[in-house]
């Protein structure tokens, strides 16, 4: 690890708990610690999915870091329920509560202990330092805990299957969803902020925005015949579906985020094994139109040097995807851990790939200034490196906070990869007319 | 809307309170004042937000690295933290800057943190602190370098003083200093505030003597951030005047520029809320009088030139503001004319900063538009009821947890810039010379003032009031225009501006123009045009 991070590819590990709680039905999230990292994180979620979010904070103060948040938190908890009525309060950690050691197990059970009565919400709670993750780690270990929390086991529901997601945008849950019932599979979708982040104009008072999963499917996680889950890169301990394998012996099956054929195929063939039921015909021509694309493109592609850069999930389905088309990923860049990507094929793929994990953007600055590429893929924090070098960015991934559309963008199964396919081809092309002598009109 | 069921405001009031357990309603009631001027009224503020309550406010962190020395462009910061604090406050307040020469330092599209790891927070951060202001001078040769502390960096007790101390004295030829603006030591931004200006204040203001301008009057301009380009207007301003405009803090700023602006003779005070402690202590140790102004709405622009020149008692002067008023102003004016027949009678809220919400209603005021409610996300009370009530501000804990400098005459610095008997002359004819009224003295009766507005109560004041805009920033933005009411940020702008001076006031009655009269909003059917409950004329009439 560098001694000064400069212009981190990373944020921290609250984000990605409150994201998932913005996942979960009539959820209201609250952050134990200062007020400034609830506002920071709201401010950086709005930015990208241009929807409200609502985060409350135990507001520590300096007394409160000295003798500890436990007093804080219960007041926080009593207000949130007077003022949103929500089914259930998302609890995560900060930095500061984490370095005070604050129990937040013990601090519900004193909650419970001094509301017998009362029947709901459910406070729900996880661990979430910064020091120790980043908010891709903070996301998925969220969506484990909540599992952890909430599932039970009753009777086997053997055409429901648990989606474990990774961190798609609202219209790629929506894609999820479509693909797996069309399986005849009954989806428990966790978390769901397909409508929460991405919701219409109201015609009604919202306390809290409708949508996400609610209480009673999260609760019946246990019932599932399967799991999928999307945390592909990351370690088991992680893994919401993994805890469901240990725990109730449900086969759990960790897939990468379907972008491209082969993570496709690999994703279609488990909902095919899983439902007994062949690929729907739609998809089956959905695959091979893209085929067909990666044909007539192919001339333009190949041998295009990319640079592909942002969380750890989605760089390696994308330079995976990439390596279908006759792309060079020259170099894959993540802020995640090492070992995140580095341990999985990609130079299977690529003769030389330099791959940079626990990196930040000056080291993928550094790389792009003194190496060929021709095209950046990452997400809008990229704008700087983009702009210095002149190369075209192809904005995914979180955060984008300078083009309108994240909550639509649609990268995921295989017609979303061929979006992100068409928009790389085309930025391609569009460089190379421009960088033509003659004004051709056909290219 | 004749068959409206009509409340009152104090219903409204009422029935927001209602919501709230017992113990916090008793605490925002004081927070809430349906304003009477000049009855002496008191509003609760700078008081710390009750947990779970969904607020606008930032951490001190925010309110020392992001606000005052974010602008700065060549002091390298270093957040000393794990990532996200920093992470966080990179880049995102829009404000601007433009290098005299491109090979001038410019660290702002930068973002340094020491991203600390569990080690650091068990075994303390020193260490990896100190080798980070060394990575970052080994880098750039900077002039100098600035340390943030985070909330666990006071919780493991890293002493970021001593280590730039340390630093400081190693490199020789770099000024390090650091900052304990930890998120939970203040109530809101505002103690990061007080905190950035003592620290600037200390270790760099008045290490420069060296007068680099040959021209007559020389005034800093306080408290302008240079947010979408604000100061750049401003500037131009100045420099048609003739006036050399030493230091501006921290808009389009230099650390140099602090460093010598002990040697203007007048400080223009913008943001009150964000730098008075920096008037004020430029006044006690060099002797420099300060003004509040308002560069936000032509009329108050040329009211505050006009201010200025009275002090500087030139003729040259006034006579060179007289000439650009009348050749700016009329053209301000054309437009709003035009502009005014559609915005008439349209009323506005503004719940943002510690002074938009006051300096912006000029704007709005020229538009003949009507403010209905308006409040501070961190504000003190003097923002609100002026001045004056500073003796009897009650000290809190947390207010005593922000530094007081002592600050004394400097023996060689001092320089009377006017006479006890001008300055006294100068208080009489100029309300605001030395002083701020507040913004409640210049609302209308029967307005709302609410300090600290949750996110719960401005929802509830949209379905109640049915303002045409409401001003806040990127946080409350998809909230409230989620039912049909357009927001307006101020924080950022929502990436337009200039709004200062005379070109920045035709922006945005251009903008308000565009926001309150695009047919979009016809598209969305509001809740409360199925049940409306209230007359917004019915207020303040
Ligand atoms: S203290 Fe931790 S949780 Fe809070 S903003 Fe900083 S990194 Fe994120
Ligand atoms: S940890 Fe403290 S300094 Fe960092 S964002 Fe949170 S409140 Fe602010």
């Amino acid at each position: 690890m560098k001694d000064v991070t400069k212009n981190a590819c990373h944020l921290c590990a609250p984000l990605g708990a409150s994201l998932v709680y913005k996942g979960i039905k009539n959820c209201v999230t609250i952050l134990h610690g200062s007020q400034g990292c609830a506002t920071y994180i709201r401010r950086y979620m709005i930015g990208h999915y241009r929807e409200p979010v609502d985060i409350a904070s135990s507001s520590f103060t300096e007394h409160t870091a000295v003798f500890g948040g436990q007093e804080n938190l219960l007041k926080s908890i009593e207000n949130v329920i007077q003022t949103y009525d929500p089914d259930i309060i998302g609890i995560a950690t900060t930095c500061l509560s984490e370095t005070i050691g604050d129990d937040i197990s013990m601090i519900i059970k004193e909650y419970q202990k001094r509301n017998m009565e009362r029947t709901r919400p459910v406070i729900l709670y996880t661990s979430t330092p910064s020091y120790r993750g980043t908010h891709v780690t903070g996301f998925f270990k969220t969506i484990h805990d909540v599992v952890t929390q909430t599932s039970k086991q009753a009777v086997t529901n053997a055409g429901q299957i648990n989606i474990f997601n990774g961190l798609f945008s609202p219209a790629e849950i929506r894609v999820i969803r479509t693909i797996v019932s069309d399986f005849s599979l009954f989806p428990v979708i966790f978390p769901d902020y397909s409508d929460t982040l991405d919701g219409g104009s109201w015609n009604q008072y919202h306390p809290v925005p409708p949508g996400g999963t609610s209480l009673k499917k999260l609760s019946s996680c246990g019932n599932s015949a399967a799991s999928i889950d999307f945390s592909f890169c990351q370690k088991d301990e992680l893994s919401a579906g993994m805890f469901l394998k240990e725990k109730f012996d449900i086969p759990c099956f960790k897939n990468a985020y379907p972008i491209g054929i082969e993570l496709c195929d690999n994703f279609f063939k488990t909902l095919s094994t899983l439902s007994q039921k062949p690929v729907p015909e739609i998809y089956t021509q959905q695959r091979e139109r893209l085929i067909d694309a990666y044909v007539d493109s192919h001339k333009y592609l190949y041998g295009q040097k990319a640079v592909v850069f942002g969380e750890e999930n989605l760089v390696y389905s994308i330079c995976t995807f990439l390596a279908e088309t006759g792309i060079n990923v020259v170099c894959a860049a993540t802020g995640g851990p090492a070992g995140s990507i580095s341990g999985l094929k990609l130079n299977d793929y690529f003769n030389q790939t330099s791959i940079l994990e626990d990196c930040d953007y000056e080291d993928i600055e550094e790389w792009v200034i003194h190496n060929e590429t021709d095209i950046l893929i990452g997400s809008s924090r990229g704008n700087k490196i983009a702009k210095l070098s002149g190369k075209p960015l192809i904005r995914c991934g979180f955060p984008i906070h300078d083009r309108i559309g994240a909550s639509r963008q649609e990268f995921l199964g295989y017609n979303g990869t061929h979006n992100l396919f068409d928009q790389i081809t085309n930025t391609i092309i569009e460089r190379m007319q421009n960088s033509m002598p003659a004004n051709y009109a056909t290219m | 809307m004749s068959n409206n069921k009509k409340i009152t405001t104090e219903e409204v009031k009422e029935e927001i309170l209602a919501k709230y357990p017992p113990k916090v309603a008793r605490k925002r009631d004081k927070s809430f004042v349906i304003n009477e001027p000049g009855s002496g009224q008191e509003i609760q503020a700078n008081i710390r937000t009750v947990p779970g309550i969904i607020t606008q406010r930032g951490c001190t962190y925010a309110g020392c690295k992001g606000v005052v020395l974010g602008p700065t462009r060549d002091i390298v910061n270093i957040t000393h933290g794990p990532i996200g604090c920093g992470f966080y406050s990179w880049l995102t307040r829009r404000n601007q800057t433009l290098p005299e020469k491109e090979s001038d330092e410019n660290y702002m599209a930068y973002c340094f943190s020491t991203d600390m790891q569990d080690e650091n927070i068990v075994f303390g951060g020193e260490k990896k602190l100190r080798e980070a202001i060394q990575e970052a001078y080994d880098l750039f040769h900077p002039k100098a370098i600035a340390i943030f502390s985070t909330c666990p960096v006071g919780l493991i007790g890293d002493d970021v003083h001593a280590v730039s101390r340390e630093m400081k004295e190693k490199f020789g030829d770099c000024n390090v200093f650091g900052f304990s603006c930890e998120g939970y030591r203040g109530v809101s931004q505002s103690a990061g505030h007080h905190i950035a200006n003592n620290q600037i204040f200390k270790h760099v203001v008045g290490t420069d003597d060296t007068i680099k301008t040959t021209k007559k009057f020389r005034i800093n301009l306080l408290g302008e951030y240079n947010i979408g380009g604000d100061a750049f207007e401003l500037e131009r301003i100045f420099e048609r005047l003739g006036v050399e405009l030493v230091a501006t803090y921290s808009g389009n700023s230099t650390i140099d520029s602090f460093a010598n602006s002990h040697t203007a003779d007048l400080n223009l005070v913008m943001c009150h809320r964000s730098i008075n402690y920096m008037a004020e202590m430029m006044q006690t140790k060099y002797g420099i009088p300060w003004m509040k102004v308002n560069f936000i709405g032509a009329k108050a622009t040329a009211k505050s030139l006009r201010k200025m020149a009275l002090y500087f008692e030139d003729p040259a002067l006034s006579a060179e503001v007289e000439k650009l008023i009348t050749e700016e102003l009329p053209l301000v004016e054309k437009e709003v004319a035009e502009i005014k027949k559609r915005t008439a009678g349209k009323t506005a809220m503004l719940f943002v900063g510690g002074s938009r919400a006051h300096h912006y209603q000029e704007l709005f005021k020229e538009l003949d538009m009507r403010i209905i409610a308006a409040g501070y996300e961190f504000a003190h009370r003097d923002d609100y009821e002026g001045r004056d009530v500073l003796p009897n501000v009650k000290v809190d804990a947390d207010s005593r947890n922000i530094e007081e400098l002592k600050v004394e005459k400097d023996s060689s610095r001092y320089k009377e810039r006017a006479s006890e008997k001008k300055l006294e002359e100068l208080k009489k004819s100029n309300p605001e010379f030395q002083n701020y009224i507040g913004m409640m003295p210049e609302m209308e009766s029967g307005t709302l003032v609410i300090d600290d507005i949750s996110h719960y109560e401005s929802e509830i004041l949209i379905k109640k009031y049915q303002p045409d805009i409401f001003c806040a920033g990127i946080k409350e933005k998809y909230a409230i225009q989620k039912s049909g009411v357009p927001l307006k940020q101020l924080h950022s702008y929502d990436y337009g501006g200039p709004y200062a001076g005379f070109k920045g006031a035709v922006n945005f009655y251009k903008e308000i123009d565009r926001m309150v009269n695009t047919k979009i909003w016809s598209l969305i059917a509001p809740p409360w045009k199925k049940d409306p409950e209230i007359d917004a004329q019915y207020i303040s009439a």
